[in-house]
């Protein structure tokens, strides 16, 4: 019957719980060190946070590219979706590492969540509030006593009603734009290399607002969980350096070989689409960030970190201080980048 | 001004039945019932003994013939008339004597007058004390009894009775045979009865009609010249068995009989 | 002393405590399964006592949450009591009637409320009234198939009765068909008092809001489990679980009520 088919979503997020333990019962991963078979490369799992999509393209060149096999692995993206509780299924050990954001990582390890950050791919996160071009509101605070389509429980609620002293309603997100064309006052998140493409290709006249820009400045990150990074560490450093080559590639190359790959795994994914979200990404400079602050591609700060975690302590998302060490390890990230990182 | 009531109650000229295109489920069937007879149809499976009970209250129409109830035909009798089915067709969700009252609710009658006029009936049939209770709570018999009761609710000029002790083992059926031609006794209506059981029509009849099957047809009438009141001493009389005999051989001729 | 006498049934406190005592070993189980988990997948599935903790620590929430829910899904869940009885009068009068409404009603039962949501929150809004409404669209086809069954099935014998009591068709609708139907009418109760619930979860996860509070049990799932707090989502399904028993004893007690003193489903022996 329908409704159970719907509420198999929530409950999954429930007994994913359940099953991945079942399914994650054996041991997580290859043994550490081994290999597959004599001369395979040993595999790595990494897991998206959605659909194949530009917003993963360096990972999807250093595959087409075989930067990945250069390095010395060969790669198995996994793509996410909504509702898949990506985090949930790294700690299960189904996959190996994943993309998230660093406010989660300092929630989920103050929690004692066994995570680590081990390199970033996005200098800046690409959300943002998403109106109509003739809407009233134009900073974040205007947002106070409005209603605001979003995903419940993230982070940056909190932080811009903290922030600017302000409210709001929040209603659930269904990843769609259908109402926001269907209603020129309505206000919802939205990812700046994604919505606005559609809004327009329907004929409507979008306006956003970089989460970035009201201070709540989270880096898009690569993480594992501790144990993986104990048994598998020439696989992490493998992977966080050929990730960051192929985003340079996929960048400032010819992304090309990513789109395609792209394209196969994701049908409903234009090539007008993803040149959209590629320029995006260039000129919000979300994957290089602005130089300008000393932001460079796969940088990471311990200043950086270090004032997130004292942003979520202040909104009392995280019970105390959180050392950033506890959930960063800056040496996995190329040499180069290194000496950038204090 | 009154008309005189006329001698016949009951009146079948030449009817016919048939559902539809179907077969003749009766063929010519005449007979006239006197104010006060109790009349017995009874016969082999498909006689439309039934059907004719049916006929009698309006709840079918005839195909062919005439038939006049109490002056009328069956549908202006209506009021007069009351069956009693072959199941005791009782509203479980309605106790004893909300039961026996809904003949009078629906036609509209007053509250206190339906409590009364049931508080009797119910005393007729020996169950007052049981008043209060939901049918299932009772037994078979019971539930017929109350059905019977209903059925006098309305204080009918005729009793229409479909097998109605069918379901029950041989004493109750005995005694509910007696506990009828009591109230019989005290209620004066002309009864028109059903049943497989020669021995039932012989105590409860002055007239059985036998019947014969495909097309339905009445075969021969057999007088039960018994006095009433009859008692269960009845049973015990020669000329009672005499008659039952007599009955028993009637309806296994009848049965012989060639379609 | 006979052996017959001392093989007679279990002693009534025994089988009282049996339900409890499976109860404790399912409790024991679950530790069990707990401390065999390795450090990171322990993360996955709360301890007893951390869904216990969670349980107090967001009770508040909970609490309120439950609430909202339990509105919505009571709302819905009367709106298609009453119009659900409504159609089922209308598709009891003739199978013509019948014929023609009930592809319709099939169109509506057969279309994923996945699919309804969505188009319903962008005509109504979010919040208690579109909640209110997908749980009425869950629960209103059970109960219009089961009340229309009641009311179609009644004793022939009955009916032919009410007619030669000359009853008007009003009379036999509200004094016959309707009383006849109160079983089959309790079994789509039944049933929809174990949807309502669902439906109103179901609801509130696509619109549901924080406004005042007004936040279901779904919204709560949304926010515990993208902030990864297994504990209390754990807690919030325990929640969501007590709604429904709570809806279908309400339905229990309604039928008890109703039926206890005439119809078979309730025995005797219970009285």
């Amino acid at each position: 019957m329908h409704p159970r088919g719907t509420l198999r979503r929530r409950v999954a997020l429930v007994v994913a719980a359940l099953a991945a333990l079942l399914g994650g019962c054996s041991r997580p991963g290859p043994a550490p060190g081994a290999s597959a078979a004599v001369g395979a490369l040993p595999k790595v799992r990494f897991k998206t946070d959605w659909y194949p999509q530009a917003e993963h393209g360096g990972f999807y060149q250093a595959v087409a590219r075989g930067f990945y096999r250069e390095s010395g692995i060969d790669v198995d993206i996994v793509p996410g979706g909504p509702g898949v509780p990506v985090s949930q299924i790294v700690l299960s050990g189904q996959v190996d590492l994943a993309m998230g954001r660093s406010d989660d990582m300092i929630a989920w390890v103050s929690k004692g969540l066994p995570f680590v950050v081990v390199g970033v791919y996005m200098e800046r996160d690409p959300q943002a509030i998403l109106v109509h071009e003739e809407s009233p509101v134009r900073t974040f605070a205007d947002l106070n006593n409005r209603t605001v389509m979003g995903v419940a429980g993230s982070n940056w609620i909190d932080y811009i009603k903290l922030h600017y002293h302000i409210d709001f309603r929040l209603i659930p997100s269904n990843f769609g734009i259908a109402q926001f064309m269907a209603d020129k006052d309505f206000i919802q998140q939205c990812f700046v290399t994604n919505e606005p493409y559609f809004v327009r290709k329907n004929g409507g006249h979008p306006r956003t607002l970089l989460m970035s820009d009201s201070g709540f400045n989270p880096y898009r990150v690569i993480y594992t969980t501790q144990r993986y990074l104990r048994e598998h560490p020439a696989e992490v450093r493998a992977f966080v350096a050929a990730s960051l080559r192929g985003w340079d590639d996929f960048m400032n190359g010819d992304p090309s070989p990513a789109k395609a790959l792209i394209s196969k795994a994701n049908e409903n994914m234009p090539g007008e689409f993803m040149d959209y979200s590629i320029k995006a990404l260039r000129d919000y400079h979300i994957v290089a960030g602005r130089a300008d602050l000393g932001e460079r591609p796969g940088l990471m700060t311990r200043r950086r970190m270090q004032e997130q975690v004292d942003d979520l302590l202040q909104l009392k998302l995280i019970p105390e201080l959180l050392p950033v060490d506890k959930f960063v390890r800056f040496d996995f990230m190329p040499p180069d980048l290194q000496s950038g990182a204090h | 001004m009154t008309q005189a009531d006329p001698p016949h109650i009951v009146e079948l000229k030449d009817v016919d039945k048939r559902y539809g295109d179907g077969p003749l489920i009766l063929d010519r069937v005449g007979f006239s019932a006197e104010r006060g007879d109790f009349i017995t149809l009874i016969g082999p499976s498909g006689c439309g003994k039934s059907t004719i009970l049916k006929l009698i209250s309006g709840l079918s129409p005839i195909s062919a013939g005439r038939i006049v109830v109490d002056g009328v035909g069956p549908s202006g009798a209506l009021e007069k008339l009351a069956f009693v089915f072959q199941e005791p067709t009782l509203l479980p969700w309605l106790t004893v004597s909300r039961n026996v009252e809904l003949p009078l609710r629906l036609h509209g009658t007053g509250g206190a007058e339906r409590s009364e006029v049931a508080r009797k009936s119910l005393a007729l049939v020996g169950l007052a004390d049981r008043a209060d209770y939901y049918p299932r709570q009772l037994s078979g018999g019971q539930k017929m009894r109350v059905s019977i009761a209903r059925a006098l609710s309305v204080s009918p000029r005729i009793l229409l009775l479909d097998e109605p002790f069918g379901a029950l083992d041989e004493m109750t059926r005995d005694h509910l045979n007696e506990e009828l031609l009591g109230i019989r006794q005290q209620l004066a209506w002309t009864a028109f009865f059903v049943t497989h059981s020669v021995a039932e029509a012989v105590f409860l009849s002055n007239r059985i009609l036998v019947m014969s099957a495909n097309p339905g047809r009445v075969h021969t009438e057999l007088r039960v010249d018994l006095p009433y009141p009859r008692t269960e001493d009845t049973r015990q009389s020669p000329a009672y068995q005499r008659l039952v005999a007599e009955g028993s051989k009637l309806l296994r001729s009848v049965e012989r009989l060639k379609p | 002393m006979s052996a017959p006498a001392t093989r007679a049934r279990l002693p009534r406190i025994v089988r009282r405590l049996l339900p409890l005592a499976t109860g404790v070993a399912v409790i024991l189980v679950w530790y069990a399964v707990c401390l065999g988990m390795s450090s990171e997948q322990r993360f996955l599935l709360p301890a007893p006592h951390e869904v216990a903790r969670a349980l107090v620590d967001k009770g508040p929430a909970l609490w309120g949450a439950a609430l909202n829910t339990g509105e919505g899904a009571l709302l819905g869940f009367a709106a298609a009591v009453a119009l659900s009885f409504v159609m089922a009068l209308l598709l009891s009068l003739s199978p013509l009637v019948r014929a023609s409404l009930y592809p319709y009603l099939m169109i509506l039962q057969m279309t994923p409320i996945i699919v309804m949501a969505p188009i319903l929150i962008l005509w109504v809004g979010p919040g208690l009234k579109s909640v209110t409404i997908i749980t009425f669209l869950i629960c209103f086809f059970p109960m219009v198939v089961n009340t229309t069954q009641g009311l179609i099935s009644t004793d022939r014998n009955l009916v032919d009765f009410f007619r030669m009591c000359r009853a008007s068709k009003r009379q036999e609708i509200f004094l016959l068909r309707v009383p006849a139907a109160l079983p089959y009418f309790f079994t789509g109760l039944r049933i929809a008092g174990t949807l309502a619930p669902i439906g109103a979860i179901v609801g509130d996860f696509y619109a549901g809001n924080s406004a005042g509070g007004q936040g279901g049990l779904g919204f709560l799932t949304i926010i515990y489990s993208s902030q990864f707090q297994m504990a209390a989502l754990f807690a919030t399904a325990a929640v969501s679980c007590l709604l429904g028993f709570v809806f279908v004893a309400g339905v229990i007690a309604l039928s008890w009520l109703s039926l206890h003193k005439w119809h078979d489903s309730f025995s005797q022996a219970d009285l």
